[in-house]
């Protein structure tokens, strides 16, 4: 099932007078439950395509469809709406919220979707804190977990509302390689075992060698799109 | 919602915490100006309160009753108009009497005299009054210092010490009291310093002379007539309604009378405070003006230092409003803490000035504030003043910070992840 499709989409930055081209005419097509990577030098526009299909942003030009919507025709709200609904963002820094612990960070989309009881809230997110292996530190505040214990939270957080699709942008980049797999293992694993559709960018290799496709980028154009045959690497 | 709010109210807390000195700071602000408001709120009040009692007790009763067209022209002290009630058993003074409402009646001659000690000459308002009835409605006798009573008939004087001193004047001494009469000839009379009043009313004691009423009634040609007659009510609340009352029922009775409220008497102190009270709302006006720069400050920093915060929030899914009312929380929480401590302060402060009270000449010396007050003011309790600045504090705080929230509510998710 296709769950989403841009469609000659470029996007100009504004910047002083100047126009910054930052994406020439990406067209896309991404199936659900795929888990594809995005790679390419810095400044090849992998941030701003993950932010258009993260409804943070509009494109210059083109049209994105995302779970069978027309993103154009979404008015701010709306767009709010489908990022609370649909979306679950992973950051290069992490991104928790300082005051809150652990706990607090990874129910807050839970919250605000205010579908759901506090017993069933704190159920889920005892069970997303097991399964990230994060299981007893419920109440520490992110300054009191390392970089790849917060990006595992971060990872609760995005997954916790069975989001259709989870964007992450440079997971692992702040990571050392250890943990960087470590957060890759759980992503992968995440994804075979929901079936979300997880879109991810890297410009590392290793990484790379996660990601079952892998959309290659150069100066805002996708340069190659390949489906990762892992068996085949592995032997 | 509810249990969204009450995660949103605990995430505000968290905020607030962050920065402890700036939010407390920022409460202590909004607190001193919402308890200052409070407290001189009720230090008018209490000024209020003891200046309508003294101006009562001592100055015009609770109503008068004088001769029609007395009222208009009572600046001047007139002798052409005047009521016969010179003595308990008039029938004016009777039928005011049957009111069960009035509970103490008497007869005063006010006019216009000038005070001469041998030297110099003073000019003073004069009283002639009532030994025995006087004490009914007016509580003069109270505030004698030195010397004694009034007695019919004798050639004595009771004046204000302030009034004495000026003129060097002690008990047992004489000075002549010179006025025109009701014939509007010259008249002095010799009298002797028979008692000396300090009194909480600065025009009492600087400025007034009592003599016995038949002692006035006779110099001034005024065979069994008053200026005035004073009543003393049960209770204060009655004055309005027994004013009108008086007025109607003497009227139909064929007396032709002027019939007063203290307010309708002492307009001008009632004008002044009324002026205090408008000088203490432009003074909460500026001291919240601080509290709000206080409080713009500190959503204004807030939201810079949480851009990223604040683009990861509408990336998670929240919109503008949601945004808004998460930092509208928070000056909502400044505000209910600093009306919390503007209250704790206030009832505080005004436990101290309700009981022991600010003593002015303590402050300012003798001074005349041109207010029927004296010595020691004191605070009055109102429960609704402090509400009042409770809400104000609650209600202020999310008004100002709304600008500085909305701003930040409105920064472009991308640029705000890319902040550093
Ligand atoms: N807000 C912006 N204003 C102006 N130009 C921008 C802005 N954001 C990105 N760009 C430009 O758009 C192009 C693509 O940027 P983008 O951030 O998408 O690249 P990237 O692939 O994510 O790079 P990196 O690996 O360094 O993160 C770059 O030339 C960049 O300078
Ligand atoms: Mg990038």
């Amino acid at each position: 099932m296709k769950v989403l499709e841009l469609t000659n989409v470029t996007k100009e930055y504004t910047q002083g007078k100047m126009q910054v081209p930052a994406l020439r005419g990406v067209n896309l097509s991404v199936e659900a439950g795929e888990f594809l990577s995005f790679a390419g030098p810095s400044g090849s526009g992998k941030t701003t395509l993950l932010n258009l299909i993260g409804c943070l942003d509009r494109p210059t030009a083109g049209s994105i469809e995302l779970a069978g919507r027309e993103l154009a025709k979404l008015t701010p709200l709306e767009l709010a709406r489908v990022r609370r609904q649909e979306i679950g963002f992973i950051f290069q820094s992490f991104n928790l919220i300082p005051v809150l612990t652990a706990f607090e960070n990874i129910e807050m989309p839970l919250v605000m979707l205010n579908r759901f009881t506090p017993a069933e809230i704190r159920e889920k997110v005892m069970a997303a804190l097991e399964e990230v292996g994060l299981a007893g530190l419920e109440s520490r505040r992110p300054a009191e977990l390392s970089g790849g214990q917060q990006q595992r939270v971060a990872i609760a957080r995005a997954l916790i509302k069975n989001p259709k699709f989870v964007l992450a942008d440079e997971p692992t980049a702040n990571l050392d390689s250890e943990n960087g797999q470590a957060v890759l293992d759980l992503m992968a694993r995440m994804n075979q075992k929901n079936g979300v559709t997880f879109i991810f960018s890297t410009h590392d290799p290793m990484v790379m060698g996660y990601a079952r496709r892998l959309v290659r980028l150069k100066d805002g154009r996708i340069a190659s799109d390949e489906e990762v045959d892992r068996h085949a690497k592995a032997n | 919602m509810p249990r969204q709010i009450n995660y949103y109210v605990r995430l505000a807390l968290k905020n607030l915490a962050r920065h402890r000195r700036r939010t407390l700071l920022t409460v202590l602000a909004v607190a001193v100006g919402l308890w200052a408001f409070i407290v001189m709120d009720s230090l008018l009040a209490g000024v209020d309160r003891d200046s309508g009692r003294n101006v009562i007790d001592l100055e015009t009763s609770h109503v008068q009753v004088s001769a029609a067209g007395y009222f208009a022209h009572r600046d001047e002290l007139p002798l052409d108009k005047t009521l016969a009630a010179g003595t308990a058993d008039s029938k004016l003074i009777k039928m005011i009497r049957s009111d069960s409402r009035v509970s103490g009646v008497t007869s005063r001659i006010r006019f216009a005299a000038q005070l001469n000690n041998g030297t110099d000459e003073f000019p003073v308002v004069a009283v002639g009054l009532d030994p025995h009835r006087d004490p009914e409605v007016f509580t003069l006798t109270d505030y004698i210092v030195a010397g004694r009573k009034l007695q019919n008939g004798e050639y004595g004087a009771s004046l204000g010490k302030k009034l004495a001193e000026l003129m060097e004047l002690k008990i047992g001494d004489s000075f002549t009291l010179v006025m025109r009469t009701a014939a509007n000839t010259f008249q002095a009379i010799d009298l002797e310093v028979v008692g000396l009043v300090n009194s909480p009313h600065p025009m009492v004691n600087t400025g007034m002379v009592f003599l016995p009423l038949d002692v006035a009634a006779n110099v001034l040609g005024l065979d069994g007539r008053v200026t005035e007659i004073d009543l003393r009510l049960g209770g204060e609340e009655a004055v309005d309604r027994v004013t009108k009352d008086l007025r109607s029922s003497l009227k139909s009775s064929g007396f032709n009378v002027d019939v007063s409220s203290w307010k309708d008497l002492s307009g001008s102190f009632l004008a002044i405070s009324q002026g205090k009270r408008l000088y203490n709302g432009i003074f909460l006006g500026l001291v919240m003006v601080i509290a709000a720069v206080g409080i713009v400050n500190s959503v204004l920093l807030a939201t810079i230092e949480r851009t990223r915060e604040i683009g990861t929030l509408k990336a998670i899914g929240m919109n503008e409003g949601d945004i808004v009312r998460l930092f509208l929380l928070e000056s909502t929480g400044i505000g209910l803490l600093g009306g919390i401590v503007a209250v704790g302060l206030g009832i505080a402060t005004n436990l101290y000035l309700v009981n022991v009270g600010i003593d002015l000449t303590s402050m300012i010396g003798d001074m005349e504030v041109g207010y029927p007050i004296n010595g020691v003011i004191y605070g009055v309790w109102n429960w609704t003043t402090m509400v009042v600045a409770f809400l104000f504090g609650l209600a202020i705080c999310p008004l100002v910070g709304w600008w500085p929230s909305r701003n930040a509510a409105r920064k472009d998710p991308v640029e705000a992840l890319r902040h550093a």
